[in-house]
């Protein structure tokens, strides 16, 4: 499927002509990307080292996750929505960008582990669970939000 | 009676456990080869503006 369509019409709509012509709007919406990014990071942390039972381990884990969900979900939307708009601004040179779809692919799977694997397997009791899963689940969800931020930050310099 | 429950609850924990093991490796397995390739790319412009060297 070819989003060029897509990527050309965002290129000229009323968004793009907001986030080129107004430079300050253009901060203030980078800086709820960046405030969505620290929330959503901030969340996988302290969720994935507690079943990591590095951090808070005299809470249980159950807990510690069940309370992260909400501030990731706002986390997310935050940075959905601004990145749209940052993007929008460059939208056609993002298309030909190798890094930005590294960094979509890998959204996309972020947000399928997180809703459809991390999210159904630890709302169990996780006591029910072997500890090598749990740990597994951990790790790969840091290093899946790792290579989303990651990535991101390459588009700037490929 | 208590047998039969446990095994009920079990079953579907496993399957969900086995399928996360899974997915996990897959996961872990493609951004191995993928940040492979990236730091394998960096390697190489580095030794083509510096050299390798020798």
């Amino acid at each position: 499927m070819d989003l060029y369509p897509f990527f050309d019409w965002l290129d000229t709509s009323l968004l793009a002509d907001i986030s080129k012509a107004y430079g300050g709007v253009f901060a203030v919406v980078q800086m709820f990307h960046l405030l969505g990014m620290s929330l959503l990071g901030g969340m996988v942390l302290v969720g994935d080292l507690r079943l990591l039972n590095l951090v808070m381990k005299d809470i249980p884990s159950e807990v510690v996750i069940d309370n992260t969900y909400k501030w990731f979900n706002v986390g997310l939307a935050t940075m959905v929505v601004s990145g749209i708009f940052m993007s929008s601004a460059v939208s056609l040179k993002l298309y030909y960008n190798e890094m930005f779809w590294a960094k979509m692919t890998a959204l996309a799977v972020g947000v399928t582990f997180v809703y459809f694997v991390r999210k159904p397997l630890l709302s169990t009791p996780h006591d029910a669970l072997r500890p090598s899963v749990i740990k597994l689940t951990a790790i790969t969800s840091m290093a899946i939000w790792f290579t989303i931020a990651a990535s991101g930050r390459w588009i700037g310099f490929s | 009676m208590a047998n039969t429950t446990e095994v009920e609850t079990t079953a579907p924990n496993n399957r969900r456990q086995t399928f996360t093991v899974l997915f996990c490796v897959a996961v872990l397995g493609t951004f191995l080869w993928f940040w492979g390739e990236q730091i394998a790319e960096v390697i190489e412009m580095l030794e083509l503006a510096y050299g390798d060297g020798s």
